[in-house]
């Protein structure tokens, strides 16, 4: 059967957000829906907001802060990204990313060479508390962190809002419904006929001619991490928001770009982000995890893994499957 | 003759003694065995199941039960406890044409949506 798509963008975590539904009709129910959460998870989880939770939690200094439910759940669901990742995927980078003049939105840091954000003055670096500083009580409704730990929960609050939006809009507009924020997308409720079409490349705020790939999905969640965006001078350097808890520093990926597909945006975003930060030990594990995977190489290259189509594909394929794995030289890390 | 009679004296005393042991040791077996049938049937009572259980209602209940009841699993785990999970469909290729005709956001099944960095 096929249905009358219609879409809406707006702004939403300082990037652009999409929702889009299979009945023209139910436009208007969705997108409420999806304003109503992006609002809901922007006061209880941004960074740069004075008055958000999570500032309070912050600036707490070790004691506990009671919360919400949305700002309790996303610090759950961050834990468990570290939990799963071995601590690639931390919520305790704050301090790091402030430290590399990361501290306000993104939209607002000066403007460098080239356009790009540029961060004057040296800073000293700051390293990873490690995310078992956090203590989060689900009874309480409390989050405690150590002394001196700063959470940022860019990396999964986006992907659970994703997923709660395209959940929630899908049941009160009644059907297919799927949500894109800044190229973290959801799906949820039945899909087009041919599945939503979307195109795989290194910004989500390119056309649909960039160098990618066209497919089709028609459940759960999309997730695309790169080190080609959200980059900012500062005096060592150029820096980005992927950080590795290992150094503190802007991860130094082999990976460019990563898109994964999961069962749900959160679990897309946990694995597109933990394999820029891991490097060449991410593909044979993304395979182990049959997450299907599209890795673009800093040298332009495409390796596809865990089922990810390879046909439509503009840039130059390494390999697939077991053949490509072959190549990952053992010991090899980011 | 005293010397005969302290002699039966002696022998009746040695018999006596005797006779006391032997006495002695039949209540001891006797209560030995008694001491062990109560604590095996207070056990049985105790623990749900045994051979004793019977008596009791509820025994019989968890003893006829406790053969025919299929084992208990452990709850489910809760989603978040488990690993990454794959997506229940796969992506799929889209048909590759010419640029001319690639897929567009207003003709193609669903629309074009932009998966990128951000």
């Amino acid at each position: 059967m096929r249905h009358a798509e219609e879409r809406a963008t707006l702004e939403a975590f300082g990037s652009t957000a999409l929702v889009a539904v299979t009945d023209a009709g139910a436009l208007a129910a969705a997108r409420a829906v999806v304003e109503r959460i992006v609002a809901e998870f922007d006061h209880a989880c941004s960074r740069f907001r004075p008055d958000s939770e999570l500032s309070a939690v912050n600036a707490a200094a070790g004691a506990a802060v009671h919360v919400g439910p949305v700002l309790l759940e996303a610090a759950t669901v961050a834990l468990r990204a570290a939990r799963l990742t071995g601590g690639d995927v931390d919520p305790t980078v704050g301090q790091a990313l402030i430290s590399l003049g990361y501290d306000r939105d993104f939209a607002e840091l000066p403007v460098g060479v080239g356009g790009g954000a540029a961060v004057p003055g040296p800073r000293p670096l700051a390293s990873v508390p490690g995310w078992r500083t956090v203590n989060v009580d689900a009874e309480r409704s409390t989050i405690r962190l150590g002394g001196g730990v700063s959470l940022d929960l860019g990396a999964t609050a986006k992907a659970l809002a994703a997923d709660r939006a395209a959940a929630e809009a899908s049941a009160a507009a009644g059907c297919g419904v799927l949500v894109s924020f800044g190229g973290d997308l959801a799906i949820a409720g039945p899909a087009p006929a041919e599945g939503w079409h979307i195109r795989v490349t290194d910004d989500h705020r390119s056309g649909f001619d960039a160098p990618g790939q066209w497919i089709s999905l028609s459940s759960g969640g999309l997730a695309t991490s790169s080190t080609a965006v959200r980059q900012w001078l500062t005096d060592t350097g150029t820096a980005h928001h992927l950080i590795d808890p290992l150094t503190g520093r802007s991860a130094d990926s082999v990976w460019r770009t990563v898109s994964v597909s999961a069962s749900s945006c959160v679990d897309a975003n946990i694995a597109s982000t933990a394999t820029i930060v891991r490097g060449e030990k991410a593909a044979p594990w993304l395979e182990a995890l049959a997450l299907p995977s599209r890795l673009v190489r800093t040298n332009g290259t495409v390796l596809h893994v865990g089922g990810w189509p390879s046909e439509g594909e503009d840039l130059p394929l390494e390999g697939s499957g077991s053949t490509a794995l072959s190549l990952v030289p053992e010991g090899s890390g980011s | 003759m005293t010397g005969t009679d302290d002699r039966s004296r002696a022998v009746l005393g040695r018999d006596a003694a005797l006779t006391r042991v032997r006495r002695t040791r039949r209540w001891v077996i006797a209560g030995s065995a008694a001491l062990t049938a109560g604590i095996a049937a207070l056990v049985s009572v105790v623990a749900p199941g045994r051979s004793f259980a019977s008596k009791s209602p509820t025994g019989t209940a968890a003893s006829s039960s406790s053969s025919t009841a299929i084992p208990q699993l452990p709850p489910a785990a809760n989603p978040g406890s488990l690993g990454l999970q794959g997506p229940s469909q796969p992506p799929q290729s889209v048909p590759s044409s010419p640029q001319s005709s690639a897929p567009s956001p207003q003709s193609s099944g669903g629309g074009g949506v932009v998966s990128g960095g951000s």
